[in-house]
């Protein structure tokens, strides 16, 4: 029995490791040289990968945790893999119409992502985890930043929201130079949830955004997005001067400012509002 | 004494439950007293609150709500909270010497509400609530939430002849939480006051 164990040792200390490359070429190495060899393919291998992460806005934090890399590569998004055509080719137009919008800049872009990647990227959101949230100023359920999602098409998607190529649409249309990093997360508001008024600022908060998914929704069932004068005099805001009824697949864009105060108006239907929303930073 | 027996349940004025609110407000910082009023004077002050005439004031981000038009009872049960008498009585309980700085009415209906606003601080006092809505369901919101650092320290759910009172010190602030259309045509109707003390 000892005999046979030492001869295991031995085989195993002494077998070579065939290594083919080219087509017609190999060598022969013991198992120091195969580590070896598999060190420096890692090596290689691990930097083309975080590179492409790099190239696609993963967060650097994210690059010294292994696990949680994505398990497959990908390459950078591109804007006509999502985005309605419509929208890509005229960022001047929309800009003019962000910037003169009242009663501060915004843009309502209907129909925005391609229809089917808006039904994945919903079916995706609704099998998030979902958390009640209540404060003075709000009453919904909300997700974890989509960032964290363990969900491919929500990874997809975040992925895609976050690269450089859309945050530079994003910042042609609201002409707002340079949008370095976004936040997203998920919101449903059930009947009684609300957000009341409030301008958004916060330190590096640039353009509000919110996707908004839900379907089937009516004037009469409440869950608006509102517009809000502002006093000029108090600084405080005065009417709704501006209402979006939620609809499907439709980006509203708007800029954070003093004069920003807007709010959503509470549901009063059994029906879900549901979205995606959150900020572009500077 | 005679003009708290006018208002009070004398229960509340006797000497040992008096020493007994004055621990409890002691250790806890905040004491709700049930059945506050007498049956008789409750009922009127409800009749009177009820039928007064209201008009909205609202600053959208910092509160919406409605201001009551003082009439009869509500008038006199003002005087009362801003007397001799009533400042002996909350002194004892509170343990220091206070004196009434303000006083108001308001009531909240749906879509109604108050806010935390940055820019306000919460001015330091002992605040007394005292509620006139008979039947009110927490889930409808409309109750007051007091909140430090965005913790809730208290929650005082609307019922009809309840006192309140507490400590709002330090970064401690209150607010109402906004009423939701399950409230229907409901309403709260709440007494807000502010006795200055002098805290450490």
């Amino acid at each position: 029995m000892g005999g046979e164990e030492r001869k295991e040792e031995n085989y195993a200390y002494t077998k070579k490791y065939t290594f083919r490359f080219l087509r017609h070429s190999q060598c022969h190495v013991d198992a120091v040289g195969y580590r070896a060899i598999r060190l420096l393919f890692d090596s290689v291998i691990s930097g083309i990968y975080k590179l492409s992460l790099k190239h696609n806005n993963v967060p650097p934090e994210s690059l010294n945790n292994p696990f949680s890399l994505p398990l497959i590569m990908t390459l950078p998004p591109t804007l006509a893999a999502w985005v309605n055509p419509a929208y890509l080719h005229q960022p001047e137009h929309l800009c003019r119409q962000f910037l003169t919008a009242k009663p501060f800049p915004h843009l309502v872009l209907r129909d925005f992502f391609l229809p089917q990647k808006a039904e994945e990227v919903l079916r995706a959101l609704t099998k998030e985890q979902w958390t009640p949230k209540h404060a003075d100023l709000f009453s919904f359920q909300q997700t974890h930043d989509l960032q964290s999602s363990r969900n491919p098409i929500m990874q997809e998607y975040y992925h895609f929201f976050s690269s450089k190529a859309f945050r530079d649409l994003i910042a042609s249309i609201t002409n707002t130079h340079p949008l370095r990093s976004i936040d997203a997360a998920g919101q449903i508001y059930s009947s009684g949830d609300y957000l009341l008024p409030h301008d958004d600022r916060l330190e590096g908060r640039k353009i509000a955004y919110v996707l908004n998914l839900t379907k089937g929704f009516a004037a009469r069932d409440g869950g608006q997005l509102d517009f809000f004068a502002v006093n000029p005099k108090t600084g405080h805001p005065t009417a709704i001067v501006r209402s979006f009824t939620p609809r499907f697949n439709t980006l509203i864009l708007f800029k954070v400012s003093p004069r920003s105060f807007h709010q959503v108006r509470e549901v009063i239907t059994d029906k879900q509002r549901i979205s995606i929303g959150g900020w572009f930073h500077g | 004494m005679d003009e708290l027996k006018t208002w009070i349940n004398t229960d509340y004025l006797n000497p040992a439950l008096l020493r007994q609110m004055k621990e409890a407000y002691q250790r806890q910082q905040s004491v709700q007293l049930r059945a506050f009023l007498t049956a008789s004077q409750f009922k009127r002050l409800q009749r009177d609150a009820m039928r007064a005439s209201r008009t909205v004031q609202s600053v959208p981000d910092m509160f919406c709500h409605d201001a009551i038009k003082l009439s009869g009872t509500m008038l006199s049960f003002g005087r009362f909270l801003r007397s001799k008498a009533f400042a002996q009585l909350l002194s004892f309980i509170a343990g220091r010497k206070v004196a009434c700085a303000s006083i108001e009415w308001q009531s909240f209906g749906q879509g109604q509400y108050t806010l935390l606003h940055d820019t306000l601080r919460q001015e330091r006092g002992i605040y007394l609530f005292f509620d006139l809505s008979a039947r009110w369901d927490e889930a409808w919101g409309g109750y007051t939430s007091v909140v430090k650092d965005g913790d809730e320290l208290a929650r005082i759910s609307p019922r009809a002849n309840a006192l309140t009172f507490l400590t709002l010190k330090g970064k401690a602030r209150h607010f109402t939480k906004y009423v939701d259309h399950k409230a229907g045509r409901r309403r709260r109707l709440v007494l807000v006051a502010r006795f200055k003390a002098r805290f450490k």
